[in-house]
């Protein structure tokens, strides 16, 4: 199964106009239009966005194009009907507040959701520049020049962007900059989708390219040789569950069944394609501003909203329904509330390290 | 493509219809059609561009045999060299294997000999395994010749086919010689009668087992 791949307001924002007695609908749908839009330039042309389009402002299918259940456009309306109201406050906070300046505003704002518009100014904030020399360049093997380009039309095929032959070049050459730079990892399947939804977002070919290094260079085990990182994280991951789900774990042990075979790509991918595109969006904030314990945090949220339906399986299958089913969750849907869920959580990146340092005795080479 | 015929035989009155689950792996090179195999077995549909497999794919599909019906648990796995240090955990316990390779791609079939040893070696000793030449549809640019592939899997007592996920050709049929072999029950017969080998069924989750 798919997950849902969606940014921005559904085919309606009527609904949204209970936000404020203040405003029209007209400047409630401008609002969500800005708030939203990833690229304002088009939007000059097209004065009015047609909200009943099939893609989103990144390309991505809505997903009632896409998913055949009846009763998705209905949620994905409810939850954007709450959801709107939060974006449009956020950004209102950000504007007059400005934590850019204010170190000790900025974690809590980011953890609230960076607005579209200053989304990409954050994420880039310290991502280093090629141009300055931090990453050295290495010749590239064939091998992964073949596989890059075998990969390029796998990659959001459906995608309105990346579909185009233009953009998959650029995905091309951004791949190819990983493994110029990164000569441990070169290219590993995965990335694709990594770098499909940085390019998109940061839409600046070189900056995107920047960060992509950046941040693989920071989880280079993980995409490395035997996947070690992975794999030391899927222990880490077990070690969490224990504690602050063990009925999760009972589970998996009775039917013998690893984290790896579940939830390996959540990990590899950063939830791209297994969570909602907005989830995935809120998570990258905090992920690239405080680090990987986002990833847990995010990964044990998940598993205790599921609980019960995931600890009353009796068979492998049951299981993976399960899981699949998680990507299109109540709680992965409702981006905010799970942000500000998994934020509760005792989760550190001190923690992580120190579990991370027992896990590495544990794995096989 | 077989008819879909969901009445199947799930439960045909007066015979013995016993259910019984396999887990099935799919293993080879990247982006040799592993994911459009499995993709036109479980739902009957093709794309041209199928997105890459990160970690491994789990899907279920059931075949009705003469006297038994068999739920196949799949996992579809990653193609790329790096994922393959993740493989014994699917191959773990499995059941049946189809390796596929490419047949416009040498080099795919090369590494489909590997995966065999590697199953032979590690992979639980009754597994059934079945070697798919993928690509069918695009024959004039085959590297691998048929009689090559077929030697190689008569050698290694490998059910072997040449398929096409898109046109759909043998891909059925792979998955039901499989299951043919397939020991259903626990007095490790084979099946009797004839077995309709166009019949499986067809967008049924689970329905008719337990």
């Amino acid at each position: 199964m798919t997950a849902w791949h969606f940014t921005g307001p559904p085919g309606s924002v009527n609904s949204s106009s209970s936000v404020s007695d203040r405003r029209t609908k007209e400047e409630v749908a401008e609002e969500a239009m800005y708030v939203f839009n990833f690229y304002p330039t088009h939007s000059k042309s097209h004065k009015k966005i047609d909200f009943r389009s099939d893609v989103d402002d990144l390309g991505f299918m809505r997903p009632w194009s896409t998913l055949e259940e009846s009763g998705c456009q209905k949620q994905y309306e409810t939850w954007y009907a709450s959801y709107l109201p939060i974006v449009v406050r956020r950004r209102c906070r950000w504007e007059k507040e400005n934590p850019r300046r204010n170190s000790h505003l900025l974690q809590r704002f980011v953890r609230k959701g960076i607005p579209h518009t200053f989304r990409k100014e954050l994420w880039l904030r310290s991502c280093p520049s090629r141009k300055d020399g931090v990453w050295q360049r290495h010749e590239v093997p064939d091998e992964v020049i073949k596989q890059i380009k075998l990969d390029l039309p796998r990659t959001f095929p459906d995608n309105k962007f990346l579909k185009t032959e233009t953009t998959r070049k650029t995905l091309g050459r951004a791949l190819f900059a990983v493994a110029e730079h990164i000569p441990s990892v070169g290219y590993c399947q995965g990335l694709n989708f990594v770098a499909g939804i940085i390019l998109l977002v940061v839409n600046d070919e070189a900056r995107a390219i920047d960060l992509l290094i950046h941040l693989v260079s920071q989880r280079q085990d993980y995409y490395g040789k035997n996947m070690i990182g992975l794999r030391r994280d899927m222990h880490v991951l077990h070690s969490l569950l224990r504690e602050h789900c063990p009925r999760v774990i009972v589970t998996l042990e009775k039917l013998d069944v690893g984290l790896d075979m579940l939830v390996g790509k959540w990990f590899v991918c950063w939830f791209v394609e297994s969570l909602p595109m907005e989830t995935v969006l809120r998570l990258w904030d905090c992920m690239i501003y405080e680090g990987d314990e986002w990833l847990f945090k995010i990964a044990v949220s998940l598993f205790r909203s599921n609980m019960i339906a995931i600890s009353s399986c009796e068979t492998i299958d049951q299981l993976m329904t399960e899981i699949q089913n998680i990507g299109t969750s109540k709680a992965a849907l409702y981006c905010h509330q799970l942000m500000m869920k998994s934020a509760a959580l005792p989760i550190t990146n001190k923690s992580i390290e120190n579990l991370r340092v027992v896990a590495e005795k544990e794995i096989p080479e | 493509m077989a008819a879909r015929n969901s009445a199947g035989g799930a439960a045909r009155p007066g015979g013995p219809n016993r259910t019984c689950q396999f887990k099935l792996v799919l293993l080879g090179e990247s982006a040799v059609g592993k994911s459009s195999l499995v993709l036109r077995f479980v739902k009957g549909q093709f794309h041209e561009y199928q997105e890459s497999t990160i970690g491994a794919a789990f899907l279920t599909q059931t075949v009705c045999l003469d006297d038994a019906t068999i739920k196949f648990e799949i996992w579809d796995t990653a193609g790329q060299e790096r994922y393959h240090s993740l493989a014994p955990m699917y191959y773990r316990g499995a059941q049946a294997a189809i390796v596929v390779y490419d047949i416009t791609n040498t080099e795919s079939f090369i590494k489909a000999k590997n995966w065999v040893k590697e199953l032979q070696r590690q992979a639980s000793p009754n597994i059934v395994m079945a070697l798919a030449g993928n690509k069918a549809d695009v024959a004039q640019k085959r590297t691998v010749e048929y009689e090559e592939a077929n030697a190689y899997a008569e050698d290694n007592a490998l059910l072997f086919m040449e398929t096409s996920a898109k046109t759909s050709m043998n891909v059925n049929d792979i998955f039901m010689a499989i299951a043919k072999k397939l020991p259903i029950g626990p007095a490790q017969g084979e099946p009797t009668g004839t077995v309709d080998m166009n019949q499986p069924q067809q967008q049924q989750k689970g329905s008719c087992c337990k």
